[in-house]
């Protein structure tokens, strides 16, 4: 069988798996109307929809239930809420029977050690979050506060996770291996958990993922996302834009409402000098080739430190030749269109921290790191651009945001005149 | 993933101008004229300050200038190598303050502030305005002042999205209307006092009228 017929055939048999996880999800919805009756007059037994999900909870907790049958039990409550008319409710009603405890003391007794499970639940608590359920936030929080053990376990894992994960985003090697793509699926997931935590501006929870006063050994959040991020602004490539999106959308929504401590501790983890090096990033590529080569040639060391890879880069000096050129190679991976969507991100995060900022010392602390001559370059920058596009003229296609916003007002304002 | 599919790209780059945007905003919060001592940003916000009054078509008329951009622009993006020693290019030499100037009028022009009143203290907070919003009628403003539900800060949200798909389309026809052709636009532009003009024409006339009906009826009365 050729390579080709056995991808499509596997992913004709994942679908069908899907489909039939489907089936099963909407039969469970609509138990009640079409098979209860049935049931009852045939075989003169009832079934409850809510008592056969509390087993499934079970199954999904023992211990002596393989990794795979908890894995097919979990696809089927993802589907389960993905097939709900409303979502909300479905999600409530399994938080009610207990799923989101659930999941939360499997992550924490999983410690990471399988990748793939632990990315299996982590979706699951994401689809009981998503767009940002309060009363399963709420659930969550209350879980954090009351099982210290857990989550004191939990949140040591995901920091030594995150330190390795660090570790390895800067080694070229591992960064084309098939083990860093399952890595930073965790990681990339584990981040958009902790955003949909935040979500609509929970206070209680962007505090708490600050700093946690019932655990004897904190973690600090924003510290871990920064340094993920400042490690990845070294070697940008394509590879780890997914990455840096979500972690801006983290810390842009750890900043709602605005909430001051937040920001003050941005400031102090020196998140604004790596902000500053994403604005500096060059977009244009036509002179790309020759500027390259230009610096492909350059044969000692002391020149290439000279052409300033990286600020950070310290070790320069004991790296060899080729590991720099491979570097630099890697440097300009980045399509021009993601360097365009992290400014933009970046310049949104920038207005965050500074959302009704009064303190001054902090103002003059964003003033004195965010160069003054990066934010002109930025405006001639764009403003160019939007010449070349658009010929001076400023029209509704030019902002993306009204736009987005627009198609959204008709898709509601459709969905509500068809229902 | 390598790379973005042609709609991701699309998407990606489509934000562009809202960076603009907002790094003008985040230089007015910065930078306070009164305050800092660097003489290049006094100047720079100085020139913020003195908004155009009504923005038209740049002083970048000059192809040439937007052509020199193309062929130079790894040139205009030298990067500096530290933040007090800069070593501009020729280009961005002779043209810098130019497209500085038109930039922040640009981005200035088209955004606009509130002021709140939040912890004690009067924050402000900086919006960009949509495209054509300065051919709004006020009547059409005013309808929607009036008609708007304010129960609850849901229904403000609903109504204005309900509403903005409408507004959208009008301010555009507005648009279209008050530029497409000079007598149109002049027709358009001074509405009301074409309205002034034209009740006093037919008043004139109908007083006219009325007057020489009068004297036609007293010049029948002496007649008989």
């Amino acid at each position: 069988m050729s390579e080709r017929s056995q991808h499509s055939g596997k992913f004709r048999i994942k679908q069908a798996i899907e489909n039939e996880a489907d089936v099963i999800a909407i039969a469970l919805h609509n138990f009640d109307m079409f098979f209860d009756k049935e049931l009852k007059d045939r075989y003169g037994v009832g079934f409850k929809v809510t008592e056969f999900l509390e087993r499934i909870k079970f199954y999904i907790s023992n211990p002596l239930v393989t990794i795979e049958q908890k894995h097919i039990c979990i696809d089927l409550l993802m589907r389960y809420i993905a097939t709900s008319e409303n979502k909300e409710m479905t999600q409530d009603l399994l938080d009610g029977i207990g799923f989101t405890k659930a999941a939360l003391f499997l992550l924490s007794d999983m410690r990471f050690e399988d990748d793939k499970f632990s990315c299996k639940i982590i979706e699951l608590l994401i689809s009981l979050l998503k767009p940002g359920n309060r009363t399963i936030q709420r659930s969550v929080f209350n879980f954090f506060n009351s099982n210290s053990k857990a989550t004191s376990q939990l949140f040591h894992h995901i920091s030594k996770y995150f330190s390795l994960f660090q570790k390895i985003v800067s080694d070229q090697k591992f960064v084309s291996g098939v083990k860093f793509d399952q890595k930073m699926k965790a990681v990339e997931l584990l981040i958009d958990l902790f955003r949909l935590l935040c979500e609509n501006h929970f206070e209680d929870m962007q505090d708490y993922l600050r700093v946690q006063p019932n655990l004897r050994q904190r973690t600090n959040f924003l510290e871990l996302i920064c340094q993920l991020m400042k490690q990845c602004s070294n070697n940008p490539i394509n590879k780890v834009y997914p990455l840096f999106l979500r972690s801006i959308d983290f810390l842009v929504e750890m900043l709602q409402g605005p909430c001051v401590a937040n920001q003050v501790n941005l400031v102090e983890l020196n998140l604004v000098p790596t902000l500053t090096q994403i604005l500096r990033w060059k977009m244009s590529s036509t002179n790309l080739k020759q500027k390259m080569s230009s610096q492909l040639t350059i044969t000692s060391k002391s020149n290439l430190v000279k052409l300033k890879l990286s600020r950070n880069l310290d070790d320069a000096q004991g790296m060899s030749f080729k590991v720099i050129e491979e570097s630099l190679k890697g440097r300009f991976r980045m399509q021009n269109e993601m360097v365009s969507m992290l400014k933009y991100k970046s310049i949104v995060l920038l207005n965050s921290m500074l959302e009704m900022m009064s303190e001054q010392s902090i103002v003059s602390i964003i003033r004195k790191e965010l160069h003054y001559f990066a934010l002109k370059k930025l405006i001639i920058e764009v403003f160019l651009e939007f010449m070349d596009r658009y010929r001076g003229k400023y029209v509704i296609e030019s902002l993306n945001h009204v736009l987005s916003l627009l198609n959204l007002v008709r898709s509601c304002i459709h969905g509500e005149a068809q229902s | 993933m390598e790379k973005l599919s042609p709609k991701e790209r699309a998407r990606a780059e489509g934000f562009f101008l809202e960076t603009g945007f907002m790094t003008l905003f985040i230089i007015l919060k910065l930078y306070n004229k009164d305050s800092t001592k660097n003489e290049e940003v006094k100047n720079d916000l100085m020139l913020i300050r003195s908004r155009m009054k009504y923005y038209q078509k740049l002083g970048l008329t000059n192809e040439s200038l937007l052509s020199n951009y193309k062929k130079t622009e790894v040139d205009i993006l030298h990067e500096d190598k530290s933040h007090e020693h800069i070593e501009p290019s020729d280009f961005l030499t002779r043209n810098a303050k130019t497209i500085f100037e038109e930039a922040v009028n640009f981005f200035y022009f088209y955004s606009s502030k509130i002021e709140i009143y939040r912890d004690n203290k009067i924050q402000e907070i900086y919006f960009i305005k949509v495209p054509y919003s300065e051919y709004l009628d006020d009547a059409d403003k005013e309808k929607f002042n009036h008609q708007v539900d304010r129960s609850t800060t849901l229904n403000k949200v609903k109504a204005l999205f309900e509403e903005t798909d409408y507004l959208t389309v009008i301010m555009k026809f507005a648009y279209y209307l008050k530029t497409i052709n000079f007598v149109i636009k002049l027709l358009f532009n001074y509405e009301s006092f074409y309205t002034t003009v034209s009740f006093l024409t037919v008043g004139c006339v109908l007083q006219g009228g009325h007057t020489q009906h009068s004297d036609n009826a007293e010049l029948r009365d002496e007649q008989s």
